[in-house]
């Protein structure tokens, strides 16, 4: 298996690990936990944009994780196994929430406010370059929960849109739809940053 | 082919690029061009995010006293014991100064305990090397430093501090003890954690007002 | 974004009522911003009362109020999350000096958290997750529903009340915590020595955890309450005074006076009481 190979800790390999937490070893709980929490944490975090949202969302994944593990064999990498059910529970979380994923009577025109100005006029310097990690994460953070939620899983995780649309209930034409608007909106959020910045030079 | 049309088109395009037409007017249109360039760079940009966030102690704490409560683990008997987060937590460091100092002692605190009663849960007598790091005065120190910090910055809250530091290793102490005399004490095991999580936490928020 | 100076102290000289010196410097600005749905609001503020409400719309307006000079209020908006900070540009003998008052207006949607050592914090009508820290600060949040509540103080007194469907999570090591008809998945409490006390039902079939070292749990429940409900004190003791129907327990074994465990109706909710050396009492309802 591929992640044969990965270390869970100093002398545990992760497949190691997984054998021995099948049968209730807590220290191999731990290892596990320790490999994958960042990877889990940041997506429940990118996903909701609150931080102790994040992190019962990651405890409740990781619980669900070790209920299953027994169930767990090896079909898949046992990080995208892990990785998925964080994403469900995530998505489960904010059906009950009532929080928009994705609008099912999506228009298929483009909406004014998401096109670049047409007008004439000396064009905006483009964005190459000029963004760093910490700005496009509060960016990220920024968007609305539909957008957010269809622009973490696709250009962050990477998701394809055939998954998302199994995963969020909606079509893979709406998927790639609101994953553009979502860039849209990033877009304008990243060009006022910039555009703030240098006006405080 | 006008860039209403073309930007119609793009999100089922960009990807995969477009058809004759919609290539033509990539290629011949400025804006159109700047934005799709923006659009990919974004992709780009996400896909090189790294999952730097870490989750704080309490996740796990509560993931651990979920899996005890639920009787979902137990140690494994004649099993090399590991201890990858003891290996590097317990090694020597150069001591940070500051807010650096305050977490890091946080962590150690929390660590350490729980090294040490996963040596009492497998029954075997502890090792010289944890006993002595739990019955050290390390933990003391820190409790001193942690107390001169918020004094400096916060003289009113001192005094809460000091008063809530003693509380919470009243209750670390009475649950090790509880620990120690019956290891197979899920009850007294979860205490012990809990305990090391307020003190955590007593940790994490002076480090905050010494921040201010 | 509007802000608006408002001089106490001339309203007060033209009114002749007030020396100039008492109120020489209180100070009164008013932030306004828009946001979108799911939007962060932040407020930090080292001494002084914050109160959070929510209301319909998409507008954040924060008023806060400051007493000298010695502090300066930062308001910004990033995207859909607004800051607020106090910043104490110089410290003083006086320790209203340092204070500023804080009333925050959100939509009922946003997330909001608030770090206020001295506080006390205030939180009402909200449907988006709280993050509440204070040191001593009194924390009281009620009128909250389909959200993620966290408070952690170190020997703040804590009191909720009227949460829905809540995700509940309360820390405090010396504080007291009250909960009256709260609600929800998940219900967990930890002081170590503050005493913690439950009016309500447990509804919803969610996992309810009240735990301490030291202090009383005391919790009052109706008969038609459907709990699955166990109490353990290691050295302390229980007392139930509610009708359960007994059963043994996973964990631990029943001993009289020191742990209790039992069903009522189906036992839809879990209800575990904890506590090291403190005294766990379960009483009926009677209204």
């Amino acid at each position: 298996m591929a992640q044969a190979k990965k270390l869970a800790a100093p002398g545990l390999l992760e497949s190691e690990a997984i054998d021995r937490a099948k049968r209730g070893d807590a220290e191999s709980f731990e290892a596990l936990y320790a490999l994958h929490k960042r990877r889990v944490y940041s997506l429940c975090l990118r996903m909701t944009g609150n931080t102790a949202e994040a992190e019962d969302l990651t405890q409740e994944a990781f619980l669900q994780l070790y209920r299953k593990i027994a169930t767990f064999r090896g079909e898949s990498a046992f990080s995208t196994w892990l990785h998925r059910l964080a994403v469900n529970v995530v998505l489960m979380h904010l059906r009950k929430k009532g929080l928009p994923e994705v609008s099912l009577e999506e228009s298929m025109e483009p909406q004014q406010e998401d096109g670049p100005k047409k007008d004439v006029g000396a064009r905006d310097n483009v964005l190459a370059g000029s963004i760093d990690r910490v700005n496009l994460e509060r960016a990220i953070e920024s968007l609305p929960p539909g957008y957010r939620i269809i622009f973490v899983l696709h250009d962050v995780e990477g998701y394809e849109h055939n998954e998302i649309a199994e995963m969020m209930g909606c079509s893979i034409g709406n998927s790639k739809s609101q994953l553009h608007k979502a860039r849209m909106k990033l877009r304008d959020l990243l060009r006022l940053s910039r555009a703030g910045k240098l006006s405080r030079r | 082919m006008n860039c209403a049309e073309f930007q119609k088109a793009l999100p089922y395009i960009i990807e995969t690029g477009g058809n004759a037409d919609e290539e033509t007017h990539l290629k011949s249109c400025a804006v159109c061009s700047d934005l799709v360039q923006d659009l990919r760079y974004i992709a780009e940009a996400a896909k090189l995010l790294l999952p730097m966030q870490e989750p704080s102690p309490r996740v796990w704490s509560g993931i651990q006293g979920a899996l005890e409560r639920e009787g979902l683990v137990r140690p494994l008997a004649g099993t090399a014991r590991f201890r990858p987060q003891a290996a590097t937590i317990l090694s020597p460091r150069p001591w940070a100064t500051g807010g650096n100092l305050l977490a890091f002692a946080a962590l150690l605190l929390i660590a350490v305990t729980i090294i040490w009663f996963r040596n009492h849960a497998t029954g075997p007598a502890m090792t010289a090397s944890v006993s002595q790091t739990v019955s050290s005065t390390a933990v003391d120190d820190d409790d001193n430093q942690v107390l001169s910090a918020v004094e400096k910055k916060s003289p009113a809250l001192a005094a809460i501090y000091r008063e809530n530091l003693d509380s919470v290793n009243a209750y670390i102490r009475d649950a090790r003890r509880t620990v120690e005399q019956d290891p197979s004490d899920m009850g007294a095991r979860d205490h012990l954690l809990r305990a090391c999580d307020e003190k955590a936490l007593l940790y994490k928020m002076a480090l905050a007002r010494t921040e201010q | 974004m509007v802000s608006i100076s408002n001089g106490l102290k001339w309203s007060l000289l033209a009114a002749g009522f007030l020396p100039v010196v008492a109120f020489a410097a209180d100070n009164r600005k008013e932030f306004r911003y828009t946001v979108g749905p799911g939007a962060s609001i932040i407020v930090t503020n080292e001494a002084g009362p914050v109160d959070v409400k929510g209301s319909v719309g998409r507008q954040v307006v924060i008023v806060a109020t400051t007493h000298s000079d010695k502090v300066e209020v930062d308001c910004d908006q990033n995207g859909n999350r607004v800051q607020a900070t106090t910043h104490v540009l110089q410290r003083s003998q006086d320790a209203d000096d340092s204070r500023v008052g804080y009333q925050v207006l959100v939509p009922s949607d946003a997330s909001v958290t608030v770090r206020a050592p001295g506080g006390p914090i205030t939180a009402e009508k909200m449907r988006g997750d709280l993050t509440l820290e204070g040191d001593a600060a009194q924390v009281n949040v009620h009128d909250v529903s389909n959200a993620h509540v966290h408070v952690r103080t170190i020997s703040g007194p804590v009191s909720l009340g009227n949460i829905n469907n809540g995700h509940i999570e309360i820390t405090s090591l010396s504080g007291d915590v009250q909960l009256d008809a709260v609600t929800g998945p998940k219900v967990s409490v930890n002081t170590a020595k503050g005493s913690i006390r439950y009016s309500g039902d447990f509804e919803g079939g969610g996992d309810y955890l009240l735990v301490n070292h030291s202090g009383n749990i005391d919790v009052a429940l109706p008969a038609s309450a459907s709990v699955d409900l166990s109490a353990r004190s290691i050295s302390g003791s229980v007392e139930n005074d509610f009708p359960l129907q007994q059963k043994q327990h996973p964990s631990f074994a029943i001993t009289q006076g020191r742990s209790f465990a039992g069903t009522s109706n189906t036992g839809a909710s879990s209800v575990q009481l904890r506590s090291f050396s403190g005294k766990i009492r379960v009483k009926k309802l009677t209204h």
